[in-house]
């Protein structure tokens, strides 16, 4: 059942077994788990079924240090943000996982392994295709096999050496969670959505140590106020996305005057994003079609899967060079033919280079292409980037996000590094050569940094209380009955998008909540 | 189709072939007077499929190496010795062969030069390099 919080008379209190704040990627899989359950689940979400303007500005904040656009960055209804994502899926690696001597604050309490069983289930709601594991994203074997004896139109590329190798991108349709799974919700007997709602503080008992109920507000509407209600959850899940999951634990301080979850001062720091850096790397091939793009360029359609093949490093290159990740997708730009005035005869010597007799592509004939290659890099998590409220007030009356995020000097350096690689590696190989315009600098140049729209880490998952806000189980520490999902649990970001892993640990996450008994 | 020269202007290359003369001073009139082409330079100039693209490559190249422009022999010599360093002794048929052996080595090791972003191997750009000579000499004979 949906429910229009603007029509809940002001004072409601509303009871309930588990209260789910936010109806995104992660509070949707999360309530879909508990359909058909004898547990009531309440479901709170800001926005309506469509966007609308007032609710939207609500995201508005203030940035430091990268000029980011918090507003356009996220969405704020029904559904959250996949009713715009791209649909990239792929899980993180097993070395994402590791503590890594070079990757401070690197490690997560669980490993690649265990979150294995969610990553195949996450596959059904992202729609990936039937009968997917999560070995397929690195097995271009299993693709062939796949194809059911239809021929792949895929050519690898065989960098020598094992500095690089080929993964997958599964895609998903891209499913928006509110279209494809609000009328299951709407019909489920046991959900209770409240559409308009926003959750503008998580209040806990006076020892801090259980969440006694959440403070609901409405905008208001043409002129008549917004409503105020409660909820009484026996537990609760914070889904509001990878910044909002902080801001609203900072903002929950009338208790807990630091903010809930927040005695270690750790709620908010160490925000993640994939920097990309467009239009800076690129590359020559000849007779492209066949020898080096096909099964990069563009998604292949295996079955009811639809799969791109990217380049990564290989694990054994990350620990012998002790670098960041990377994943590095190849797009085509345009032919070489049509490259500007300035352009062509620079381009036309990079072609003689691979044409040159004796080389691989020496007699190949037909067309050239520049393609251009999207690297998104991991990050470093630091506390020094971070959100926090500013003193500036939304619609609601509360202090918005500020956001403050540079990316690390080090982070320049192993992309740079990792593309020069890249470069080497392409021409051993000699099927293309690399044009890199980003090179290594002390530092970042404000024009050099893109990025994912991926906002991590600034509710990170630890063992121990001093390391992180929430443990393996997602549960914030010293709070018995408040969980997170979302990447703003993420230690690390690896470097490939989130969604796929937010569905897989919030899957997890209801398996744990189904086998804890409710108290209170 | 666009002229050489044309072609250089577009690139802004007119402007660094005059500062590699001036900066070269009196020796780049004399490069040009005393020039002997080596057999081997232009056997290797001959595997260029695009010459002209080459040399405007190589332009850019040697735009950050005036010690290759300072004496006449610094590019050939510089080539010949790369060669023979990889074992080679005399021109023949394998020439081009070990170009490409030379080039795949010299990426796997990481000897890469970056031209306008471009990654070349060392030996690749210097192949530019030499390709912008030859055809910035005057035709002879
Ligand atoms: C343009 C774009 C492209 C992207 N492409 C990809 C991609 O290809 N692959 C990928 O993996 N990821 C992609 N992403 C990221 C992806 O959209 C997010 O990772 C994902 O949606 C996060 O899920 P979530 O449930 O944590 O948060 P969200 O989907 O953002 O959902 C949070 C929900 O919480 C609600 N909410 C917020 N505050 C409150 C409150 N106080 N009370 C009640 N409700 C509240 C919001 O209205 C929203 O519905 C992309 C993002 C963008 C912007």
């Amino acid at each position: 059942m949906f429910i229009d919080g603007r029509q809940v008379p002001d004072g409601t209190i509303i009871e309930t077994d588990i209260a789910i704040i936010g109806a995104g990627a992660a509070g949707i899989t999360l309530a879909r788990e508990f359909i058909g359950s004898q547990r009531h689940v309440t479901l709170i979400e800001s926005g309506g079924l469509e966007p609308d303007e007032a609710t939207q500005a609500l995201y508005a904040g203030e940035s430091k240090g990268v000029d980011y656009p918090l507003e356009a960055a996220r969405l704020r209804y029904f559904g959250g943000s996949t009713n715009h994502w791209g649909g990239f899926c792929r899980p993180l690696a097993p070395i994402d996982f590791e503590a890594r001597s070079w990757v401070p604050h690197s490690g997560w309490p669980i490993t690649r392994a265990t979150l294995d069983p969610f990553y195949a289930r996450a596959t059904t709601i992202c729609q990936l295709g039937a009968g997917l594991t999560a070995g397929d994203f690195d097995d271009s074997a299993a693709w062939r096999l796949r194809a059911g004896g239809k021929s792949l139109n895929w050519q690898s590329i065989d960098l020598p050496g094992d500095d690089f190798v080929t993964r997958f991108f599964i895609y998903s349709k891209p499913t928006h969670f509110g279209e494809a799974y609000g009328g299951e919700i709407g019909r489920a007997t046991n959900i209770t959505t409240y559409l308009n709602s926003n959750v503008t503080e998580i209040v806990p008992d006076a020892a801090v140590q259980r969440v006694e109920r959440l403070t609901v507000a409405t905008l208001g509407v043409e002129g008549h106020p917004g409503r105020r209600f409660e909820i009484r959850p026996r537990m609760t899940i914070l889904a509001c996305g990878g910044i909002e999951n902080a801001r609203l634990l900072l903002l929950s301080n009338s208790v807990a005057t630091e903010g809930l979850g927040n005695g270690r001062d750790l709620v908010g720091r160490f925000f993640m994003e994939h920097v990309h850096v467009p239009g800076q790397i690129a590359l020559i091939a000849l007779d492209a079609r066949a020898r080096i793009a096909t099964g990069y360029d563009e998604p292949q359609v295996v079955g009811d899967a639809e799969v791109r093949a990217i380049l990564m490093p290989s694990d054994a290159y990350l620990r012998r060079e002790q670098r960041l990740g990377l994943n590095i997708a190849i797009y085509p730009q345009r032919p070489v033919a049509e490259g500007s005035d300035a352009e062509r005869p620079v381009e036309a010597g990079v072609l003689g280079l691979l044409r040159l007799p004796g080389a691989p592509d020496a007699t190949v004939a037909g067309e050239a292409t520049l393609f251009g290659a999207s690297c998104a890099a991991e990050p470093i998590p630091s506390p020094d980037n971070r959100v926090t409220l500013s003193t500036d007030r939304d619609a609601l009356g509360l202090p918005r996000t500020r956001l403050d995020w540079r990316p690390l000097p080090v982070e320049q350096r192993d992309l740079a590094r990792n593309v020069d690689a890249l470069a080497r590696n392409f021409g051993a190989w000699g099927h293309g050569i690399v044009r890199a315009l980003f090179t290594e600098r002390p530092d970042w140049q404000d024009e050099d940094i893109g990025w994912g729209n991926h906002h991590m880490g600034t509710t990170r998952m630890a063992a121990d209380p001093q390391a992180g806000v929430v443990d393996a189980d997602c549960r914030v520490h010293g709070i018995d009955n408040l969980y997170v999902a979302g990447s703003s649990i993420f230690p690390t970001g690896g470097p490939v998008n989130p969604t796929f892993t937010i569905v897989a640990l919030a899957m997890r996450l209801a398996d744990h909540l189904k086998s804890r008994k409710l108290a209170g | 189709m666009l002229s050489r020269r044309q072609t250089l202007t577009m690139l802004g290359l007119g402007t660094v072939s005059t500062g590699l003369m001036l900066g070269a001073g009196g020796l780049w009139l004399d490069y040009r007077r005393r020039w002997e082409t080596p057999a081997l330079a232009q056997t290797l100039f001959a595997l260029l499929p695009d010459p002209d693209g080459a040399a405007a490559l190589g332009a850019l190249w040697l735009a950050r190496h005036p010690e290759l422009v300072a004496s006449p022999r610094a590019l050939p010599d510089h080539l010949a010795a790369r060669l023979a360093g990889h074992g080679w002794v005399a021109a023949g048929d394998g020439l081009a062969a070990m170009v490409v052996a030379i080039v795949r080595d010299e990426f796997r090791r990481g000897q890469v030069e970056d031209v306008q972003g471009w990654r070349l191997s060392e030996f690749q750009a210097a192949l530019c390099g030499l390709a912008y000579h030859m055809t910035s000499l005057p035709r002879m004979g």
